[in-house]
């Protein structure tokens, strides 16, 4: 009984940072870069195994904050167009990841785990993480809220109001970073970019404001983690392929129906 | 300390050159067009003042300030919009975003909203201040984007071809707002129509990549040093709008 619990909790946190951050990807446009640094973060899991730290995930922390910073810059500065650095980065993590975990003697354990999640899976320990990265990104959201709006929407203008951009820009591909920490133990580290952007994707057709868009995105993300979830429970397939798949249906339906 | 100054500034992208040996001063409280043809450099010039593009020479100071300094007292209208029309916000939230300012805790005042809302007044946006700006119009969403360069009350307001995509009747009330705000703040704007600007400005830029001109509203003048007649300029203004 009480690994549904921590499966709740952990569709409840993973949902949390699928509306607020999520959002931001959505409306942002980023979800590519998003995807990049998802798949880059299984380099630092990589190292994790490599280091034989206990969670392999605590090691892909800094990893990923790294990557994102470096995904950022590249992007910004490279004289080519983003999305090559983008594929580039997100390749190179992967088959970092995939030799380190090689080079590592003995077996990996929970590495499929890694890639495709499994929320049954998921501890108290890996609660605890999960809460503290939560709160760390809401507050960083909530303080910087008005920033991240206004380089979202036009990065131009908000330059000339004074506001950093490309601080800004670096520090919420920062946080998405830390989102996909939170959310690889549920979906993995291949299918996480779905769940952050699908629940928004969605809710954005209905809405005109970010709030309510966030709002919203998170009961979204709720909802189909755990529809998902109890699918996958009774039909003993993997959660994480499930929730995916579920949400993505969900998105193709309401899309249909709407156009 | 003066809104502008521009010394032996030119502008390079890649190879070419596009600004060259601008050497410009505006003063407080001066209304001042820019014209010259599609591509003559207008729109660079005015982000050279905003310091969104890199110089390759030359002194630029906005109220003695480099410009990433200076451009906190600017209110800006950029010729196109550089945001996502789908975006998920307000009329109203796109305007108080002019209001922005850094350390402030409490983001946004009473004061702040009072602002927006004459802003959206001035334009005649009001009515759609809760609508989403991806249903407006273009001519709407020009106005928003003036009401949100307004909002600022900055103290240089530089403007590229405001006019260019709403009605004669806002056009001329633009002009007569600008003549207003003037007493207030450093205005300059890029425009094709020099007909009706030579009305209301103290001084003309004919910019192609060198500043050709830059004196009082004299339209023989500017005539003479453009080579070809101000009707052919004028003409050039309906090749832009688009
Ligand atoms: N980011 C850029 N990269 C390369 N070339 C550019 C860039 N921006 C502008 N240019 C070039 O600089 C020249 C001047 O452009 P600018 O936009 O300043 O013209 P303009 O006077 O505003 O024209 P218009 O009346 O059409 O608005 C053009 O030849 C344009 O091709
Ligand atoms: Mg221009």
């Amino acid at each position: 009984m009480y690994v549904f619990r921590n499966a709740f909790l952990a569709a409840f946190l993973i949902s949390v940072l699928c509306g607020v951050v999520g959002s931001f990807v959505v409306v942002k446009r980023i979800s590519l870069m998003s995807g990049g640094i998802s798949h880059a973060a299984f380099g630092g899991i990589g190292l994790g195994y490599f280091l034989r730290i206990s969670d392999p995930l605590i090691a892909a922390i800094p990893f990923s904050v790294l990557s994102a910073i470096g995904i950022g810059v590249l992007s910004r500065r490279a004289k080519m167009s983003e999305d090559i650095s983008i594929g580039i980065f997100w390749a190179f993590g992967m088959a970092l990841g995939i030799l380190l975990v090689n080079m590592t003697p003995g077996y990996a354990p929970n590495l499929l785990g890694f890639l495709f999640g499994n929320i049954l899976l998921v501890s108290p320990d890996d609660i605890i993480m999960m809460l503290t990265l939560d709160i760390f990104v809401l507050v960083l959201i909530s303080l910087f809220y008005e920033e991240f709006l206004a380089i979202s929407f036009d990065e131009e203008f908000a330059k000339i109001v004074g506001i950093r951009a490309d601080f800004f820009n670096t520090l919420l591909l920062v946080i998405i970073a830390i989102s996909i920490i939170v959310m690889i133990k549920v979906v993995g580290v291949i299918l996480v970019i779905a769940m952050l952007i699908i629940p928004a994707a969605i809710c954005k057709q209905f809405t005109n404001s970010m709030k309510i868009l966030m709002i919203s995105s998170i009961f979204a993300s709720l909802f189909l983690t755990i529809t998902g979830l109890w699918l996958s429970f009774i039909y003993n397939v993997p959660s994480g392929a499930t929730i995916v798949l579920i949400s993505s249906c969900a998105f193709f339906l309401i899309s249909l129906i709407r156009c | 300390m003066i809104p502008v100054m521009l010394r032996d500034v030119s502008v390079c992208f890649g190879a070419e050159r596009v600004l060259e040996d601008i050497n410009l001063s505006i003063g407080n409280h001066e209304f001042v067009a820019i014209i010259g043809p599609n591509g003559g450099g207008k729109t660079t010039l005015l982000n050279v003042i905003l310091g969104l593009v890199k110089t390759s020479g030359g002194i630029v100071r906005v109220f003695g300030k480099p410009p990433e300094e200076g451009r906190k007292f600017v209110g800006y209208l950029p010729q196109r919009p550089s945001f996502d029309p789908s975006f998920p916000i307000s009329v109203y939230e796109v305007v108080l975003m002019g209001r922005y300012r850094r350390w402030s805790l409490r983001k946004y005042t009473e004061e702040d909203m009072k602002a927006v809302e004459n802003a959206l007044h001035t334009v005649g946006m009001i009515d759609f201040k809760e609508k989403s700006i991806g249903i407006l119009s273009g001519g709407q969403i020009q106005r928003v984007l003036i009401a949100r360069a307004l909002v600022r009350s900055p103290k240089l307001l530089l403007l590229d071809e405001p006019t260019a995509s709403i009605d004669s009747e806002m056009q001329i009330f633009l002009y007569e707002l600008l003549r207003k705000l003037r007493e207030k703040m450093t205005v300059v704007i890029v425009t094709h129509d020099i007909g009706v600007v030579s009305d209301y400005v103290d001084r003309i830029v004919c910019l192609n990549r060198r500043i050709h001109y830059c004196g009082p509203p004299d339209l023989s003048e500017i005539a003479r040093t453009y080579g070809h007649p101000v009707k052919l300029i004028d003409h050039g203004a309906h090749a832009s709008v688009k």
